[in-house]
């Protein structure tokens, strides 16, 4: 399998934060695709997105592909500028340190290793009460 | 379409870890059964003028071939040179070969065709099948595997409706249930039962999800023949006939989805199906449902609408999806103990609507069957398909 091509075609969302807000029903999509989601429309203004939000719902795998680290936990979250995203989380040992609703920011982290290479792209770190 | 299809013939292989036999040993068992089924008989090569094969990953799963049409032939030479088409749509892909084959016949191009679906799930290695759902791009690299999209689900389920305990409670009642229902049928892969405790104490596999929760790597065949409706009394006294069919996709990226606890797609399909068939979900026997994961069978309970949303924990809870209670679910076993042979499935669970409604299944019987219902949700919750049957001619 050819991985490359895919990061580099997704490399504003993955590296950037890039969402694409479409200009006629304002729904922000995210990683990018040919139409807007909710409406169908072409028509994309590109917006950053910001890097804090709240998780939508979890899962942590036990049981991976060997590229990937485990346990690996992952999270849909719902960003604070709009948009959603669904990743990997950083920094957390089980599910006991994940729950519904808790605020998290995105980080640039390895994703998996594979043949040698590292790939990168955005995680979710779970952000400390104190420092909402 | 409603009342215009029959089955006339079904039959399949016991499902399970077959390294013995390969794709075409598979469809040419399961073909010889559905024959032998025909009460009256038929004579495949002469009257059956098309055939569906459903594949999910066929020749992939194996590593072998690319799977056409014409890997059909090699199983079943009576098909040569006929129309055979042959359909993938994720775990869907046998209840949706069986619709477009119904569809043939409810259209009038054909008045009698075949329906296959095969799988080959246990000779691909556990880590390229983890990979294989995981590899789409707007997915690609974050380490998502089948089971992860399901629990995605679970989790919001369980916080908007329940709790984390109450989940691991329902989740384990259902594979215990299934279970059971598994040993009473002879096509099951597993064939023992299990207990609520080994089922929440088994390692986890993606949280919320441990072993027990999750359908086994089987394989399997199964095969349905279908006919126009008057045609049927012609092969058999006690024909089933096509009720209701419908099919949903869709957005794939889950993010996207209107909602975290309940699969739209499901919803959809069976709102299709259940308005084509002039029932309600209160008409059902029983059904045969997509437990790919046993949450995925608490999530049907509310998405095919067995009960309120919220509500699927009160139907396991009570034993009224048990074999004897108000609307019996997987009397085969299910996914979770008859296996989950991707293509195989739908048509599996055809088979066994087949045997509930000619009171055929034994100790599994579902007392008076009239009509019953069958389920596949896949793609990851992104296509479902739903089939309902009975043995009145409508």
């Amino acid at each position: 399998m050819t991985d490359l091509p895919y990061v580099w075609r997704q490399r504003k969302s993955y590296f950037q934060l890039i969402g694409y807000k479409c200009k006629k029903c304002e729904r922000i999509n995210y990683p990018k695709l040919p139409r807007c989601i909710e409406c169908g429309s072409k028509d994309f203004e590109e917006v950053r997105l910001s890097r804090t939000g709240k998780i939508l719902t979890y899962i942590v795998n036990y049981y991976m592909p060997e590229e990937f680290d485990r346990p690996l936990g992952q999270g849909v979250v719902e960003l604070d500028s709009g948009g959603r995203l669904m990743t990997q989380f950083t920094e957390i040992e089980s599910e006991k340190d994940i729950e519904i609703g808790m605020p998290v920011e995105i980080v640039i982290r390895r994703m998996s290793t594979k043949d040698g290479l590292n790939y990168y792209g955005p995680k979710l770190r779970p952000l400390k009460k104190d420092k909402q | 379409m409603r009342g215009k299809v029959a089955i006339i013939g079904a039959g399949l292989v016991k499902f399970g870890e077959l390294f013995d036999k390969s794709l075409y040993d598979l469809i040419s068992e399961a073909a010889e059964n559905c024959i032998n089924s025909v009460d009256k008989g038929i004579y495949f090569e002469k009257e059956v003028q098309a055939a569906w094969i459903g594949t999910c990953m066929g020749g992939i799963s194996a590593q072998r071939d690319v799977l056409s049409g014409a890997a059909l032939i090699d199983a079943l030479p009576g098909l040569k040179l006929k129309g055979v088409t042959r359909v993938e749509n994720a775990c869907a892909t046998g209840s949706d070969a069986f619709r477009n084959a119904a569809m043939a016949v409810a259209a009038g191009v054909y008045d009698i065709v075949a329906a296959v679906g095969a799988e080959k799930m246990r000779e691909k290695e556990p880590q390229n099948f983890l990979r294989f759902v995981a590899a789409r791009e707007q997915v690609f690299n974050r380490g998502l595997i089948a089971p992860s999209y399901f629990a995605m689900y679970a989790n919001a389920w369980a916080k908007k409706y329940a709790s984390e305990e109450k989940l691991r409670e329902y989740m384990s009642k259902v594979a215990v249930k299934n279970h059971h229902n598994g040993t009473l049928c002879p096509y099951s892969h597993f064939m023992f039962e299990i207990t609520e405790e080994q089922a929440s104490t088994a390692p986890i596999v993606s949280y919320p999800f441990r072993l027990f929760d999750c359908c086994p790597q089987t394989d399997g065949a199964a095969m349905v023949i279908l006919c126009k409706a008057e045609l049927a009394k012609k092969y058999t006294d006690s024909p089933i006939y096509l009720l209701g069919s419908g099919l949903s996709a869709d957005v794939y990226w889950i993010p996207n989805r209107q909602s975290l606890t309940s699969a739209l797609a499901t919803v959809y399909a069976a709102k299709e199906a259940y308005k084509m068939a002039k029932i309600t979900p209160n008409d059902l026997d029983f059904a045969e449902v997509h437990d790919c994961f046993t949450f995925t069978e608490l999530l049907d309970y509310e998405d095919l609408g067995f009960c309120k949303p919220g509500e699927a924990g009160k139907l396991i809870t009570e034993g009224e999806v048990h074999i004897g209670g108000r609307i019996p679910v997987n009397t085969s076993g299910g996914l979770k103990a008859k296996g989950h042979p991707i293509g195989a499935t739908g048509i599996g669970q055809i088979c066994e609507n087949w045997f509930q409604l000619r009171n055929e299944a034994g100790k599994r019987q579902v007392d008076g069957a009239e009509i019953g219902l069958q389920h596949n949700l896949g793609g990851p919750l992104a296509v479902a398909c739903v089939n309902i049957f009975t043995n009145k001619k409508p």
